[in-house]
């Protein structure tokens, strides 16, 4: 008989004793880790290019498919600055799952939602949205979204800046 | 039949993780270029037209019309969830089933697409019966991006490619050999490092497709398996360069049964942190079982029972070749077994068994049962960084 059908004989037979369970589950060896959801972000907002004062900006975090979210915001001062602070939660992860936070900023203008910012980090560590800290952010609520995959993951913005500051990759040091 | 690169597979694998329930996230996604409409097409593409989202407990689908520069292209992108709680992995899920095409695969990858099916059935419904699919998938959305070839090449007319990362073995050998004839071999392109765990479980009779053929590689400097080889991210730039030639598997030395013998003769210790030495394993494995079948077959068939564990059934063939041996004096077949469970009795750490040990279908039993356990818990512990 032919090596290959004996092999194929074999492996029905393994196949049929595979049907019951049996074995070691396969369970996703999690740990803790300290996860930057958010890096803080500051800079100007302007509306036709004029400061856009006392304007609240939304910022939505979700991860682990939306099951945990939070949410913070800040309001605009009379120059358009705003500051939102770094968001940081201890959370399991696992190598079996890739982690991913969904960043959802917009400021509401006249009773409407403008969307200025929207990523998916997948980075755990700060700056890792952009890989480094912008330099003179500012967001035009008028112009256009764009959307740019120079950076880690797709990033759609309404905001701009000049540079980012030196930064060093502590997550991926040889990449 | 128009096929993607190497670049183009990862990185949708990967952008695909970043979409949950919003349509903000389908609308970054279907701003790539495989999806644009023309070419000054803005972002505001809306996510209804010509894609759908697929959202179900444990994983995650986008069916999309490739653009003008994919036209007549249908992609199906698959990825794992980014919770928690992987119900396919639970304990409920172990085990073989038939796939949609009757042969056997795992449970929890098999009911993770059947739940997605009646969507992309749904989707399908009215294309272009020409349109090539491209299947894509990372970890287990490449077992699961293999399940769904699997269907469209028994059900539907249409060509269909598969490109999967980093992804664990969906089922047996006939599954492996069956999805290979029927999708085509150079259709399919499997990719892994080779310090990636997860591609290495579950262990035999588990194989990976293509089945004959051994899959697109990216080799390693490390030689301990680990997380960040299973990253997509790592896979992302790893692949962007380099056609899917370059990947092509060379055949290795574990596939050559001189080369097994040798192996299993070898007084040299066996080192156990290597990712290799599960591969010398099954091949081993795979050696040694079918000698004894060549010589059983009758007996094989007589004496199979079907309540019986995969440890269960390893065991009872190895005796009966070794029961063979004995009786018949003719054959080496005790000695193969002999020298396997000496192998795996040192990965183990249980130390070089002394030849008057007797190799009882129970003791076998339980070296195997370690066996089993000991590689998933390592691949899982590497995997998680632990």
């Amino acid at each position: 008989m032919p090596r290959t059908t004996l092999l194929r004989i074999l492996l029905t037979f393994l196949a049929l004793a595979s049907f019951s369970t049996e074995g070691t589950p396969m369970s996703l060896f999690s740990q803790s880790k300290e996860i930057v959801l958010a890096s803080p972000i500051e800079g100007f907002l302007t509306y036709e290019g004029k400061p856009a004062a006392d304007v609240k900006i939304v910022r939505k975090l979700r991860w682990y498919d939306g099951e945990e979210s939070t949410e913070d915001f800040a309001v605009t001062d009379k120059d358009g600055r705003f500051n939102l602070p770094i968001v940081k939660r201890v959370l399991k992860v696992s190598g079996y799952v890739q982690f991913v936070v969904s960043q959802e900023i917009a400021a509401l203008y006249k009773n409407e939602e403008i969307l200025i910012w929207a990523m998916g980090k997948s980075s755990k560590i700060e700056y890792g949205e952009l890989g480094g800290k912008p330099v003179n952010l500012h967001c035009e609520l008028t112009s256009d979204k764009h959307i740019t995959r120079d950076y880690n993951t797709p990033l759609m913005t309404r905001c701009n800046w000049d540079s980012l500051e030196p930064w060093v990759d502590t997550e991926y040091p040889d990449q | 039949m128009p096929q993607l690169k190497p670049k183009e597979a990862a990185e949708l694998a990967e952008e695909v993780y970043a979409v949950n329930r919003g349509p903000i996230d389908m609308e970054i996604f279907l701003s790539r270029p495989e999806f644009s409409r023309s070419p000054n097409s803005k972002h505001e593409l809306k996510a209804e037209v010509g894609s759908r989202l697929i959202h179900t407990k444990d994983a995650f689908g986008i069916c999309a019309h490739g653009g003008q520069t994919h036209e007549n292209e249908i992609f199906i992108i698959f990825r794992g969830s980014t919770k928690l709680k992987a119900d396919w992995m639970s304990n409920a899920r172990i085990g073989i089933q038939p796939s949609t095409s009757g042969w056997p695969v795992h449970i929890g990858f098999n009911s993770v697409f059947k739940s997605m099916l009646p969507q992309i059935k749904e989707f399908l419904r009215g294309a272009n019966n020409t349109a090539t699919i491209h299947c894509i998938g990372h970890s287990l959305g490449g077992a699961v991006a293999t399940l769904a070839a699997d269907w469209l090449a028994n059900n539907k007319a249409h060509p269909v490619n598969l490109y999967t990362f980093g992804a664990p073995k969906p089922g047996l050998m006939l599954f492996a050999s069956n999805i290979t004839k029927k999708v085509g071999k150079a259709n399919i392109f499997c990719v892994y490092h080779a310090t990636d765990p997860v591609p290495m479980v579950p262990l035999f009779p588990y194989i990976q497709p293509p089945l004959p053929g051994f899959g697109h590689y990216l080799p390693s400097s490390e030689s301990i398996p680990s997380a960040g080889a299973h990253d997509i991210s790592k896979y992302a730039k790893d692949v962007s360069n380099l056609t899917w030639d370059d990947m092509l598997r060379r055949r290795q030395p574990y596939s050559i049964e001189s080369a097994v013998k040798f192996w299993l003769e070898s007084k040299s210790p066996v080192h156990a942190g290597s990712h290799r030495i599960w591969d010398w394993i099954n091949s081993a494995l795979i050696f040694v079982l079918t000698k004894i079948s060549g010589a059983l077959i009758g007996t094989l068939q007589a004496g199979l029972m079907g309540a019986l564990t995969l440890a269960d059934t390893l065991a009872w063939m190895l005796s009966k070749g070794i029961e063979f041996s004995e009786k018949s004096g003719l054959s080496n077949i005790g000695r193969w077994v002999f020298l396997l469970m000496n192998k795996i009795m040192q990965v183990l750490g249980m130390g070089i068994p002394d030849e008057s040990i007797e190799m009882t279908q129970v003791f076998m039993r339980n070296v195997l049962n370690k066996l089993i356990t000991r590689t998933n818990e390592q691949a899982q512990r590497a995997v998680s960084g632990t």
